[in-house]
């Protein structure tokens, strides 16, 4: 028998893999009975499959699932401590913001009456809103005038100091949640 | 399997992050196969195989449970162990030549060697030259063998088409068969 007449390599193993219809299975398998050649190939295809299906698949490290389930831990604190500090940065800024925003008007940098002055623009809501921005701020200004009495109205040196020292505070504050979340993730 | 695995990723969505550590040992070894017969040092397998695990439970909200858990995994996996071979430029030992040169022959001349081989060492022949096998038929041929999956999840996990997985196998299984009885009838002459 000459090779050509052999069964190909792709044929014996669709054979071995199940892949074959019926009829082609059926000419296979009559051709491979009487054919010496094909029974080796089929025998060669037949032990590297079966040795390649029965490989020991390769183990992780003992700890590999609790590393996992750590990281994944780890992850989803960050995210939680990135919201908090981005709050809290935020409420600090706030807060800065207003105190600035005080000393500003108190010492007449920025005029307050131009504020209420949004009153005369006509609308009820800007007016009703400018009012309260008004009031609040007359809030604030008589707030820091009883706490910080001591920085107003002894020049600008000690203004600042005033507010750099609120900043600080502040800052300080923030320094110690984050602190405090980073401990707590660990 | 699936079901297993849908009923656990249902768990993780309510809420039980503990429950993810049954996903990971019930995938870890196999995945572990795969990524280090592509990127070939067990120590970046394993941060690799980690790596994937901390990726799919970020996007397990996009899992839609169309296909196997395992086939989605793997396709996450597969991108991640190519994406490090491809960075380290994967010097390749090309054995296109020894497939297109050789004909049924070149097999069956050696095919008897096989009967003199332990099972043990036929283990570490095959592991070795799998891991000697282009990363193009590599990857076929381990999701095959190990993951024992079809010509059609390998396609939805690699990205090739269905035609281009069936001659990739092919042709991997041929040079595996060709390195193995090579390296046997060698083993056998010393």
């Amino acid at each position: 028998m000459t090779v050509e007449n052999h069964i190909p390599e792709d044929e014996l193993q669709g054979f071995v893999d199940g892949r074959l219809g019926v009829e082609r299975v059926k000419a296979l398998e009559t051709h491979v009975k009487g054919c010496l050649e094909c029974q080796r190939s089929l025998e060669t295809i037949r032990q590297i499959d079966g040795a390649l299906h029965g490989m020991a698949l390769e183990r992780t490290s003992a700890a590999f699932t609790v590393s996992v389930l750590q990281r994944l831990a780890l992850s989803s604190a960050k995210r939680r401590t990135s919201f908090f500090a981005n709050a809290a940065s935020l409420f600090a800024s706030l807060i800065v913001l207003a105190v600035l925003l005080s000393v500003f008007i108190w010492t007449g940098v920025i005029d307050t009456t131009q504020i209420a002055g949004a009153q005369l623009l006509g609308s009820e809501v800007i007016a009703k809103g400018g009012q309260a921005v008004s009031e609040s701020v007359s809030w604030l200004e008589s707030w820091l005038r009883t706490y910080f009495s001591f920085a107003f109205g002894k020049g600008s040196l000690q203004v600042s100091v005033s507010v750099v020292v609120v900043a600080m505070v502040l800052a300080l504050v923030d320094h110690a949640a984050r602190r405090r979340l980073s401990q707590k993730i660990r | 399997m699936n079901d297993e695995d849908l009923e656990i990723i249902g768990e993780i969505r309510g809420g039980n992050l503990r429950r993810f550590g049954t996903l990971v040992d019930r995938h870890k070894d196999r995945a572990m196969t795969l990524a280090l017969r592509l990127v070939g040092t067990r120590e970046e397998a394993e941060e690799v195989v980690q790596d994937s695990f901390v990726k799919a439970y970020d996007n397990l909200h996009k899992f839609r449970g169309d296909s196997r858990f395992s086939t989605w995994f793997y396709r996450i996996l597969y991108n991640a162990c190519m994406t490090r071979v491809q960075r380290r430029k994967d010097r390749e030992v090309s054995v296109e030549g020894d497939i297109q040169n050789s004909g049924p022959m070149a097999v069956r001349d050696k095919r008897d060697v096989l009967l003199d081989i332990e099972e043990r060492e036929m283990q570490t022949i095959l592991r070795d030259e799998i891991a000697r096998l282009p990363v193009r038929f590599r990857t076929p041929v381990t999701l095959f063998y190990v993951q024992e999956m079809s010509y059609e999840e390998i396609s939805e996990v690699t990205g090739q088409p269905v035609g281009t997985v069936k001659t990739n196998l092919f042709r991997g299984r041929h040079a595996l068969r060709q390195r193995v009885l090579a390296r046997v009838s060698e083993e056998n002459r010393k």
